[in-house]
Parts: C-alpha cells; sequence; structure tokens
C-alpha cells in the first residue's frame, strides 16, 4: 500500500531524511515516531506529492509519488502539523471546497459535512456561521481532520492529529482511526506524544536523524531495546539519556 | 459563459469544477470583509473589504481628476486613451506586483492545498484570475469616470464608451499576464537556491520596469522630439497602452494602417501573454512553490546560522553602534525582530522593497524633462529627497502586516512598560533598512545631477533633519505593533495611497520652498538653518503628544486582527 525505496531528502548540505525503506501493507496502523526534527514531517510531504524527494522513491496503492501526483493525491487524506486552513472561509465552507476539489457530488458533500459536523459537535452557528479565523485551535483541527476524511480516502497521513483538540475529542478520535484501520484503511501516524502511538498503533517506526532505528510491534521493540514502556524505548534508541537529571540539573542552574 | 469557455479550458488541461471552487474561495478571501460573523439575519455581506472598496474610490476620483483635465485640455481622443490607458497599465502591473506574493507565492497555502488533486494549469489559472479580479477593480475604478467623459475629446464619439471599458480591461490583462509570465519565466530560470532572492527583487526590477515605462519613457521620448500622444507615429508600436488606444481609434472609425497595426499589436499580444501564462507557465508551478516552501526557507536557516556564528565570534563594530543607538532592551528586541524579517522574510521582501522604488523615479522624472534648468525641472529632483521620509513611512505601514500576526501576541505578554520602546525600535530599524541607503542613492543621484558634493549634501541635509518628525506620524493616533496584522489584499496599498497623498501634499509644499531657495528666491542658507532648527523641535513636540508614554493596554481580541474563541 505504501513503500518507500532508499527515500532521501536533503537541505542543501543538511541531509533530513537518509534512504528510508519501509513497507506498510493495506489496513495497517503505523505509528510513525521520531524527536523534534527527526524527518517525520518531512517524509510525509514526500508520500504525499507535496515535496520532491531528493532521491530514491515513493508509492502509494502502486502509484509514484512524483510521476503519478495527482492519481496519489486523489486516494489519500492528510491532516497536516501546522492545521493550516482558509481562515476567511467558514468550516462549512471550507469543508465544501474539500469536497468539491475532490470531485465528490453536492449531495454527498452536504451529507458527510452535517455528519461530521455531529460528530465533532460543531453546531450550525459555528459551522456555518463563523469565520475559521475565529475559531479556536481546537475547533479548527476539527475541521482540518474533516477535511481529511471527507472524500473517504484510502490511505490517510495524520501529522500530529491530536493538536489542539480536548480530552474526549482525543478519545473519540482515537476510536474513529482504529475503527477505519479495521475497515481496511492504511494509516501513517505521525507523532511525538508516546502514550497515544503506544495504544493505538500496531506497528512502530522511529525515526532519529533521517534514519530508521526501530521498526515492529511494541513486543519486538521491547524485546530488541530490553526495555518496558515506549517512552524508555524511544528515549533509549534516539540518545536522549539521563533526561530527568539533565531536567533537575537545569531547573538548579535557574533557580526555579 | 461558463459553458462557453468550458471545453477551451479542459483542452488546455484545466478542471473547470476545480477552478470554479479555487477562485469562488480566493474571490471570498479578496473581497470578504473580515471578522467572526458573516451573517447578519440571514444576508451575507458578500464585498466588504474595507480597503479595496477604499482604494477603488481613490482611483474613481483620480480618474474623475484626470479625465476632465485632458478633456478641458481639449486633448486628441488617441492622446487620451494613451494617457488613460498609461496609468491604468502602470497601476494594475503595481496591484498585480504587490499583491502576487500573498497569492502566486504564498507558502502558507501548500499545507491546505497541496496535497489535494489540483494540476498546476487549474492552481495558477485560479490563482491568476483572483489577481486579474483585483487589477479590473483598479482598472475599471480608474476607468469609471474617463470612460464617459472621453466622449467629449477631439474626433471621439458615443461608441468611445463602450469600447474604453473594454481596452481598460484588455490592458489590465495584459499587464497581469505579463507579471505571471515574468514571474513564471524566473521560476523556471533561477536554481532553487537563489530562487527565493531572484524573486524578490525581481519585483523591484519589474516595479522599476513599468515606472520607467509610465513616467520616464513619455519623457524620453519628448525630450527627443517625440511626443507619446499627439499624432500617431511608428514609435507607439514600441508603447503597450498605445496599442489598444489604437484598438479604440479603430472602432472609432479612424482605421488606418498604424492604427490597425497598433491594435493588432494589442490583441495579438494579451493573446500570446495569456496563453503562455496559462499553458506554458503554469507547468511544474506547484513543484515550484514547494521548493521555495520547504527548501529556500532550511538553506536559508542554514546560511543564516553560520552567518550568525560569524557575527559573534568577534566584537564588530556593528554591535557597538547597535548598543550606542538602543539603549533600551525592549527597543533593541523591536529592532532585531523588524530587521530580521527586513532581511530574511520573503514577503516582508516583497511587499516593502518594491514600492521603496518609487522614490527614484521624481529624480528621473526631472532629469529627463525637456528643461533640465526649468523650475520644474529641479521640483522634481529635490522631490526625490523628500520622497525619503516617505520610503520609510512605507516600510513602517508595510512592515504591520505578517503571515507570523499571532506571534506578535508576545508583546502583549511582556511586561513593556511603554509603547513608546516598541515603537522606537520599529522607527529605528525602518530608518537603518530603508531611509538611510536611500539617502545614499539620493547623494549620489544628485551629485551626478548637480556635478558637486557640497551641493547634494546641502540639499539633503534638511531631508535628514525632518526625517525623524516625519516617521513619528504612524505613531501619532494609534498604537503600531510590529508584524501583527493579518495581511489584506489591498490593505497595504490603501494606507500607503492615504500616506502618500498627505505626505505628497505636506512634503511638496516643503519642496516648493525649497526648489525656490535654491533657485536664490530667497538664500539657501536660511532654509537649511531652518530646517534643521525646527525639525527637532517639531520631534520633541510630536513625540510629547503622542502615544509614546503611555503602556500597552490588552487588546480588544485575543489576537491583534481576528477575534478568537478560545476553546
Amino acid at each position: 500500500m505504501i513503500k518507500l525505496e532508499n527515500l532521501t531528502k536533503d537541505y542543501g548540505t543538511h541531509r533530513a531524511v537518509g534512504g528510508v525503506n519501509l513497507e506498510v501493507p493495506s489496513g495497517q496502523l503505523i505509528g510513525y515516531l521520531g524527536p523534534n526534527g527527526a524527518g517525520k514531517s518531512t517524509t510525509v510531504k514526500m508520500l504525499t506529492g507535496m515535496m520532491a524527494p531528493t532521491s530514491g522513491r515513493a508509492e502509494v496503492c502502486g502509484f509514484d509519488t512524483m510521476r503519478e501526483n495527482i492519481e496519489v493525491k486523489r486516494i489519500i487524506g492528510y491532516v497536516p502539523e501546522s492545521g493550516a486552513v482558509y481562515e476567511t472561509l467558514t468550516g462549512r465552507e471550507y469543508l465544501e471546497m474539500v469536497g468539491r476539489l475532490y470531485g465528490l457530488k453536492e449531495k454527498l458533500i452536504q451529507e458527510r459535512v452535517e455528519k461530521f459536523g455531529d460528530f465533532f459537535e460543531l453546531g450550525e452557528d459555528t459551522l456555518g456561521g463563523m469565520q475559521l479565523s475565529a475559531y479556536s485551535k481546537g475547533m479548527k483541527q476539527k475541521i482540518v481532520i474533516s477535511a481529511a476524511l471527507i472524500h473517504n480516502p484510502r490511505v490517510i497521513f495524520f501529522d500530529e492529529p491530536l493538536n489542539g483538540l480536548d480530552a474526549s475529542t482525543q478519545l473519540m478520535f482515537k476510536t474513529l482511526i482504529k475503527n477505519l484501520a479495521a475497515e481496511g484503511k492504511t494509516i501513517f501516524y505521525c507523532s511525538h506524544v508516546l502514550d497515544v502511538v503506544e495504544r493505538t498503533c500496531e506497528r512502530i517506526v522511529i525515526i532519529d536523524h533521517g534514519v530508521v532505528v526501530a521498526d515492529g510491534t511494541l513486543v519486538e521493540l521491547q524485546a530488541l531495546s530490553g526495555e518496558g514502556s515506549l517512552e524508555q524505548i524511544f528515549n533509549k534508541l534516539t540518545s536522549h539519556l539521563n533526561v530527568e537529571e539533565r531536567a533537575e540539573e537545569f531547573s538548579r542552574s535557574f533557580g526555579f | 459563459m461558463y459553458s462557453l469557455m468550458r471545453k477551451p479550458l479542459e483542452r488546455l488541461g484545466v478542471d473547470t469544477p476545480q477552478l470554479v471552487t479555487l477562485l469562488g474561495v480566493y474571490l471570498k478571501q479578496d473581497f470578504r470583509r473580515q471578522g467572526s460573523t458573516l451573517r447578519f439575519g440571514k444576508t451575507e455581506a458578500v464585498i466588504g473589504n474595507k480597503a479595496v472598496l477604499f482604494l477603488s474610490g481613490v482611483y474613481i476620483f483620480m480618474g474623475l481628476v484626470i479625465g476632465i483635465a485632458d478633456v478641458t485640455m481639449q486633448i486628441d481622443v488617441f492622446g487620451y486613451c494613451v494617457i488613460l490607458l498609461s496609468f491604468t497599465m502602470f497601476v494594475t502591473a503595481l496591484s498585480v506586483i504587490a499583491e502576487s506574493s500573498n497569492v502566486i507565492f504564498n507558502d502558507t497555502e501548500i499545507d491546505v492545498i497541496g496535497h489535494m488533486p489540483v494540476n498546476d494549469r487549474t492552481l495558477f489559472l485560479a490563482k491568476g484570475l483572483s489577481l486579474l479580479a483585483f487589477s479590473l477593480v483598479i482598472g475599471l475604478s480608474f476607468n469609471l469616470f474617463p470612460s464617459v467623459l472621453g466622449i467629449w475629446a477631439v474626433r471621439s464619439g458615443l461608441l468611445f464608451c463602450i469600447i474604453h471599458p473594454i481596452t481598460a480591461v484588455l490592458v489590465s490583462v495584459f499587464a497581469t499576464s505579463l507579471a505571471l509570465v515574468s514571474y513564471g519565466v524566473l521560476m523556471r530560470l533561477a536554481g532553487k537556491e537563489r530562487f527565493d532572492s531572484i524573486v524578490t527583487y525581481s519585483q523591484i526590477v519589474l516595479t522599476l520596469i513599468f515606472m520607467f515605462g509610465y513616467q520616464i519613457m513619455p519623457r524620453l521620448l519628448g525630450a527627443t522630439g517625440l511626443s507619446i500622444s499627439s499624432d500617431i507615429r511608428w514609435f507607439h508600436l514600441l508603447y503597450p497602452p498605445a496599442w489598444y488606444a489604437g484598438l479604440t481609434m479603430s472602432v472609432l472609425g479612424h482605421a488606418s494602417p498604424i492604427v490597425l497595426a497598433l491594435a493588432a499589436c494589442g490583441l495579438f499580444a494579451v493573446t500570446a501573454l495569456a496563453y503562455a501564462a496559462v499553458r506554458k507557465v503554469s507547468t511544474g508551478y506547484s513543484a515550484s512553490l514547494s521548493k521555495l516552501t520547504y527548501d529556500s526557507t532550511k538553506e536559508r536557516t542554514n546560511q543564516n546560522k553560520r552567518r550568525h556564528e560569524g557575527i559573534h565570534s568577534e566584537r564588530s563594530i556593528v554591535t557597538l553602534l547597535k548598543n550606542l543607538l538602543l539603549r533600551k532592551p525592549v527597543e533593541r528586541a523591536v529592532f532585531s525582530l523588524v530587521t530580521a524579517y527586513f532581511t530574511r522574510n520573503r514577503e516582508i521582501k516583497i511587499r516593502v522593497y518594491p514600492t521603496l522604488s518609487y522614490f527614484i523615479v521624481f529624480p528621473l522624472m526631472g532629469a529627463f524633462s525637456e528643461k533640465l534648468n526649468g523650475a520644474m525641472s529641479t521640483f522634481w529632483i529635490l522631490m526625490g529627497a523628500a520622497m525619503v521620509p516617505l520610503v520609510g513611512l512605507t516600510a513602517i505601514e508595510a512592515l504591520a502586516f505578517c503571515e507570523h500576526y499571532p506571534a506578535a501576541h508576545i508583546f502583549r505578554i511582556t511586561p513593556v512598560a511603554h509603547l513608546g520602546e516598541i515603537h522606537s525600535g520599529l522607527r529605528k530599524a525602518a530608518a537603518i533598512c530603508t531611509v538611510l541607503p536611500c539617502f545614499g542613492i539620493i547623494l549620489i543621484l544628485f551629485w551626478v545631477v548637480f556635478h558637486s558634493w557640497i551641493t547634494a549634501v546641502l540639499l539633503i541635509i534638511p531631508w535628514l533633519a525632518v526625517t525623524p518628525t516625519i516617521l513619528m506620524l504612524p505613531f501619532f493616533f494609534k498604537e503600531v505593533i510590529p508584524l501583527a496584522k493579518r495581511y489584506r489584499k489591498g490593505e497595504q496599498s490603501a494606507r500607503i495611497q492615504v500616506l502618500a497623498l498627505l505626505s505628497f501634499i505636506i512634503l511638496g509644499t516643503l519642496v516648493g520652498l525649497q526648489t525656490a531657495a535654491f533657485r536664490s528666491t530667497f538664500p539657501y542658507w536660511i532654509f537649511v538653518v531652518t530646517s534643521v532648527i525646527v525639525s527637532p523641535i517639531s520631534y520633541l513636540a510630536a513625540r510629547g503628544l503622542s502615544r509614546e508614554s503611555r503602556p500597552l493596554i490588552p487588546s480588544e481580541s485575543s489576537l491583534d486582527s481576528d477575534a478568537q474563541i478560545q476553546g
């Protein structure tokens, strides 16, 4: 379903993603983890056809992300980390625009907008009466998630999708993505919130400095690293040792 | 119209339903009133961007004035068209250039739409049409009254009021397509490392080209005995507004081989440019935008990091000067923030730098006047120096807007005691980044024109003295927080129009006095001494009366430009 072959991205002399090889079968919910600046979002941007790799290639559902760019975009949904939207539109107008760009029929768009509005508890006053610039971060994120799912994509890329969502919406969202995976959707979940990945993803890939340092189920990673929780595994693999000691020393030096 | 255009567009590879959707979105963004609520009862505010309405009003008024002036001078209809269409081309092209950074090179948009199945041609055409809509608002506003007044021009007729708006539309399409094609060519020619800076500086070059075409070329032709607005001559084939004036002449029944050639040039040029923009330039647009958004930013960050390391390796004279000039920490922080955006942020550079090139035009206008020794020639040359404080004002106004406007909340969180500390940092940054380099350029221009360094320096001293007071003007009535407003189409242009009009009257009076003194109506030293004495007094008075000593009050909304509901 998703295939990365030696996928590399360089920014001048800096290598953001260094030869990643990965295969994600259909219906898998994969957690793509890494510390800040590890290359997670860059990988996703290359997979969604938004950015050209420096070398290597990627495929989504058999389509090359560069040569068959539009075909890839038709079958994927993407929640960007930035949560960017056209802020002068209302939530409803934005979702209608996205539906039309994916070529959905008007009736279907309206049905789905209503469904997402109900699911995320966005009333008509909010959805149709307010510009997105007036939404809170969480409300805006609900619209971004709705926009990524409105065309019922086969593959979904989530880049920090829980940003700004309240606890109950987070719970609803986690249940939703598990169900989507159970229905056969392939989900590529990028995050550094380890707790969520540990609970929802069946396979975990850890990337550091643009290179995959671990790939497997939680049990396999535990066996590989000899650590218990995903947090401990992550810290060990990404070389962030003695974090507690460093934090204590820092607070002492500041006189907190 | 839609069904008529659908098939040709689809043959060009444009997805028409997507085009209509995107264009609708862009037009809503441009013309809709900004605010949290759209509905008043059940009525939606369709057009509400006050800045666009204001600009439209300004151009309607300008068109009325120019139209009346031309008609009362009993000018021939060809000259009348050339004058009006030259101005139309000038203002529409400059608007397109100024707005293109927020439309063509909008890098924040790629996260919204970059992953959706929209092909390059559809996206580029939607953006081009939204730019065209804006240029049409300006072009048609300006030509509203002249289209009627032109009926009374010599050799004109009733048909004029029908054909002139059409030629105004064609000129707007020509100017928009020319700007789009120019950018497209640049996108292809520039490597990804140089693309960012090339695009930035190309805007300045394009601005200068249009200014040169509109202001300098007619004077150059006049100085060489060739008039742009009298009889129809061969050299009009080199001047695009004359092509469309030729089209008007053909329709009015004054066809001749040269008139038909002009009309043919106009029709061919607009068709060829529009075709090139859609068919050729749009190819690879998304990829170029992606490069611009992701690659160059990180490249630049690395360069800045290296530069930063270099600067901090030794205590430079620049640091010492900074400490001397910026004594308060808040002032220093604002100065550093603003100068960083001036030098690194593409959006700021694209919006600020082209507007700075305006001031060069005035001395050139004077230098290319028919009588270089005449009073008007001297006036225009001296006006160049008077425009420099206006450049600073323009920069300050442009720096109010930024794509990262929510970050301006930092000024309200931090314990800033006085607004004056923020204002002062912003003023000093604008002065150092724009005013001082501009004075340097003017000094060289004056030296070239008057062949004397001493004369050049003496001519500039009064303007150097008056600049701090003029830069104080935006802070006189309101608090100005740098980079704190979301950019809205036309808003910057509208604010600059107001400033330009007000300043032009005040500065024009001062330049008149300086011209009189320079031409020995009264001793020049009186003018210099008076300006040097009066300027600091007026600066201190302005500072005392302004809001400088007040604290920063809490904003009415959580962000400076948006009411936001907190979750």
